[in-house]
């Protein structure tokens, strides 16, 4: 193993040395279009690496760690094509750094390049020999080409290095049940559950295991268990702080969305107006944002701040039709009824088949007798359906 | 010195000498042809896309190989958008109609019967359809009121509409079925006969509570416009019409126990997935769980999706899931179940225990890798080398802006190349794309319609592509090999829903579903081709068939001719046993 390292290490530096600077990397096309503090982010990472690029006393292992930085942010957003260029460019520029191997086989494998990926993960593993989340991706890997011993082996290394790791007795246990091994698979789900009792997905794969045991009702337990939208469920544990690194890059107000959908999915939704704050701060131009955040103003029982968002997005788009039915409802629960009437009138006119427009109709029919312009909501405030959606 | 593999391997990559092919070579014989321009089908899908990025510009639509005026020979029916949002005009188009003057779905028949030859002619006008103008997404077929002729039922993001025949390439829109004009965004719709009472029911798949007045700006995650997804509106609930006779149809929905779940369906097909005897409904949703309707045999329906093992995938998420087929893929006489996905996701597909269990072998049968990368849409299980084996069909298209097609300023960047998965039996599936010239060609495909166009005994495809040409595909590789086709006629009607038809030869059984639904938003043939190739048998050969019909009885049809299709009626064959 040290000869082959040896040597992988003295051919990747004399490729490396050997090689002109790497091609300058494309900025996004749609760099215009980007919300400020990505805009900067891209930018900033960009100049820096031109920067780098461009001197000729830059030693080879820093102009790497500034395209493996580019790299990141384009991986961060999504922008693989660029970010494989970039961990390329590093890996030619730093091939002893196991890092840049795993990001370009990482972003290989996203863009559905398997023979590059796994070479970039076997050269992870000539570097780093212990890298659980390598073994992990080589494992699905070998599984996506129906390949099952041997993505079990891969497993069985991971997790004699991460014993705790959920993901990884997830991974084995899924593989015992595609190979009609249902026991062998509850034994590394209930192991599992020791780590993360919580997890719908451990659920899940023990209510199939118990299924192919013929053990409905133990089946039927762990169904209850699994949870029904992405938002509620956890995500099974494996440590992998490279590409948490990557993720930590990202910015903006989409961000802060997910944040405030986590949070109302948790009926936090003090959390979930502070992230919808967040998110117009980072781009004010999102008008619709403010449907979401009327909501939830609304939902805390704050109908007056409610009706300020909604009127900044009526101002912009005044034909948007979830929020002239919110409006009514936020007004019918004022006791404006009048006004009430006059905002399902306008939605009616946009959206005459929209069925919140008809449940806005019936509504207000079943209130229109029973309250005056003057009264109060007697109850609080019920979600219009699509409120909590953002 | 021989240098261990990791090595060589690293060294390799090194040097930039990197392989990203997934295809197997191609044999140098073309399994496919395109015919659209020789065959004078000339119809362009229109989006309707003014630079909003509204949904729905990127979801339709499907279309419709059916035989419109019973000449016997298919014809086709495409479904046509229209222009989207308020105050929006042809003038904001950003890919302009074709024929702004005719922004309506289309009807092309088939002169095959009359000339030999694989020729379209556009009967739309006249034909009462210049008047299906709402923005299409689909179409199912079915005889509604039992007359011998082919309706239609077209899904739109909007109203839905219901077409009746007349017989002789007609259609009257439907006066008396105001609630069938479902007005949800609905993508797929399928009939079937779930209480059988001998009449056509509908359920219809609706996706989510959008429409251009409730828009909103998604954005990617870098903060640039790009099309929302699912999540970001709530899901609709499907609905089922109960037709109560001659094509009268009432909403059961509630009673029937479909009102339960919300989803955000696109995709549905229906089967005796448990072996009862009674037709089911498998319905699949964006990005939630799938839904698998098991047909309790009383009028009410309960979701066993999960328990099934249908719902979510192998790791226990759900997916988003598109397009939908059910078949016999392992030749072991029950229907599994197979789903196109999102990129990053792999197509799903799920083989049947046989007792309405299913567990997810996607990966185990070798279709995995190579559907990964791509956004599958239309499927269908189909035996394009009529070797007995049903064989995959995917086309695919993003649903989200692919980079280099963005910098290239392209307007809808959405284009990606179908695939063809061959099945080699019971182990493994090949991706052979390569078979099929045309599939190299990137488009933003989204419906996928079989049917043996020429009546040649192998299945020909109807391609649609989202703001572009259809594509017609002639199978030239089936018809070389033995076959034998059914058109199944149950009680009155001409199309039957819910079939089954099976084969046994020696310890060989084929299973195959009679049925116009699956795929996305489309309908296929009604009719049932077996390809014989690997039953090895005689050509003077003569065979057996048993069907099941959606009543539930069991008949079989004796001294049978290969190389041709029989007509099969029901209470023509001989009864088998005690009828379910």
């Amino acid at each position: 193993m040290t000869r082959q390292l040896g040597l992988t290490l003295f051919l990747g530096l004399l490729v490396g040395c050997a090689q002109p600077a790497p091609e300058p990397l494309p900025e996004p096309s749609d760099l215009a279009s980007l919300e400020a503090p990505v805009r900067r982010q891209f930018e900033q990472a960009h100049e820096l690496l031109e920067r780098l690029r461009s001197d000729p006393e830059t030693q080879p292992a820093r102009l790497a760690r500034a395209f493996a930085a580019v790299g990141e942010i384009h991986l961060a957003y999504d922008h693989l094509e660029t970010a494989r260029q970039a961990f390329e460019a590093a890996v030619a520029l730093e091939p002893t750094e196991p890092r840049w191997s795993y990001l370009s086989a990482h972003t290989h494998y996203q863009l559905g390049e398997n023979e590059a990926a796994r070479a970039r993960y076997r050269a992870v593993l000539e570097l780093q020999p212990n890298h659980v989340p390598t073994f992990v991706s080589l494992a699905s890997l070998a599984q996506q080409e129906g390949k099952g011993p041997r993505a079990e082996e891969l497993l069985g290394r991971a997790r004699e290095l991460d014993p705790g790791s959920s993901r990884v007795l997830a991974d084995l246990a899924s593989l015992a049940l595609e190979g009609d091994q249902p026991e062998v698979a509850v034994s590394y789900l209930q192991e599992a559950l020791i780590h993360q009792p919580g997890a719908s997905q451990l659920h899940y794969l023990l209510a199939m295991a118990y299924r192919g045991l013929g053990d409905a009702n133990r089946s039927t337990e762990h169904l209850a268990k699994v949870r029904a939208t992405s938002t509620q469920q956890v995500s099974l544990v494996l440590e992998d702080a490279w590409l948490a690194r990557v993720r930590s890059h990202r910015v903006g107000a989409r961000v802060h969305d997910q944040r405030a959908q986590r949070a109302l999915a948790a009926g936090r939704l003090e959390v979930a107006e502070l992230e919808l704050r967040q998110a117009l701060l980072a781009n004010p131009e999102r008008h619709y944002a403010h449907y979401g955040l009327a909501g939830v103003l609304f939902r805390l029982g704050r109908s007056e701040e409610a009706l300020q968002e909604l009127d900044t997005l009526l101002n912009h788009d005044p034909r948007h039709t979830p929020s002239l039915v919110l409006l009514a409802r936020i007004q019918l629960a004022l006791g404006q009824t009048a006004a009430a009437r006059a905002s399902y009138h306008r939605a009616q006119i946009v959206g005459p088949d929209d069925p919140e427009v008809q449940e806005l109709r019936k509504l207000l029919e079943q209130r229109a007798g029973l309250e005056t312009e003057t009264e109060p909501a007697a109850t609080p405030p019920e979600a219009p359906p699509g409120a909590g959606t953002l | 010195m021989r240098a261990p593999l990791p090595h060589l391997l690293t060294f390799t990559v090194l040097l930039g000498g990197l392989s990203c092919s997934h295809r197997e070579d191609a044999d140098p014989m073309d399994w496919y042809t395109d015919v659209t321009a020789a065959s004078g089908l000339d119809f362009v899908h229109f989006n309707g896309m003014s630079g909003e990025l509204y949904f729905s510009e990127i979801v339709g639509a499907g279309a419709a190989l059916f035989d419109a005026d019973g000449d016997g020979d298919l014809d086709a029916y495409l479904v046509q958008g229209a222009m989207l949002g308020p105050g929006k005009t042809i003038a904001d188009a950003l890919l302009p109609p074709h024929d702004p003057g005719a922004l309506h779905d289309r009807l092309f028949r088939n002169l095959w019967a009359e000339s030999g030859e694989l020729a379209f002619e556009d009967v739309t006008a006249g034909s009462g359809l210049e008047g299906a103008t709402g923005y299409g997404m689909g179409v199912a077929v079915g005889d509604v009121n039992n007359d011998g002729h082919a309706d239609l039922y077209l899904t739109n993001a909007g109203p839905n509409q219901l077409w009746i025949s007349t017989g002789d390439r007609t259609f009257r829109r439907s006066e008396e079925n105001p609630e069938v004009a479902d007005p949800r965004w609905s993508t797929s719709a399928a009939f079937l006969d779930f209480d059988r009472d001998g009449w056509l029911d509908l359920y219809v798949a609706n996706y989510v509570r959008y429409r251009p007045e409730n828009h909103k700006g998604c954005l990617d995650s870098a903060g640039a416009p790009e099309y929302c997804g699912p999540h970001s509106f709530p899901p609709e609930t499907d609905r089922l019409f109960r037709n109560t006779g001659n094509g009268r149809f009432e909403d059961v929905t509630e009673s029937s126990g479909i009102g339960a779940e919300a989803g955000s369906g696109l995709g549905v097909v229906t089967g005796d997935f448990d072996g009862d005897g009674w037709v089911d409904i498998y319905v699949g949703n964006d990005l939630m769980r799938n839904l698998l309707w098991i047909n309790q045999g009383d009028g009410t329906f309960r979701n066993e999706g999960l328990m099934s093992g249908t719902a979510v995938g192998a790791l226990g998420k759900a997916e988003a899931t598109m397009g939908v087929d059910a078949g016999d893929l392992d030749n072991d006489g029950d229907l599994d179940l197979f789903m196109t996905h999102l990129d990053g996701e792999t197509n799903t597909l799920y083989l049947n225990a046989g007792d309405g269990l299913f567990l997810d072998h996607t990966a185990r049968l070798g279709l995995a890798e190579a559907s990964r990368p791509a956004t599958g849409f239309g499927t269908g299980m189909i035996d394009v080398d009529n070797d007995g084996w049903l064989d995959i069909v995917a086309v695919n298209g993003a649903v989200k802006g692919l980079p280099s097609q963005k910098r290239a300023g392209e307007v809808l960047p959405l284009r990606q190349s179908n695939q063809l998965f061959v099945n080699g039996g019971a182990s493994s599936f090949s991706d052979q794309s390569l078979r099929i010239p045309a599939f190299a060609q990137a488009d933003v495909s989204r419906g996928l319609a079989a049917g043996d166009l020429d009546n040649d005994g192998d299945l020909d495809l109807l391609l649609t592509h989202n703001a572009a040409p259809a594509q017609l595909l002639r199978n030239d590789i089936g018809h070389n090999r033995p076959w034998i086709g059914f058109d199944l006629v149950g009680g009155a009607r001409r199309v039957p829903q819910g079939t089954e038809l099976r084969l046994r030869q020696g310890s060989i059984e084929l299973l195959r579903r009679g049925g116009t639904d699956s795929s996305y938003c489309s309908a296929r043939d009604p009719r049932v081709v077996l390809g014989l190739a690997s039953l090895d048998l005689p050509a003077s050969a003569q065979l057996e068939v048993e069907v099941r019909w959606e009543n539930g009885r069991r008949e079989t049809f004796r001294d049978l001719q290969t190389g041709r299709y029989h007509p099969l009626k029901e209470g023509t064959g001989a009864a088998v046993e005690a009828d379910r």
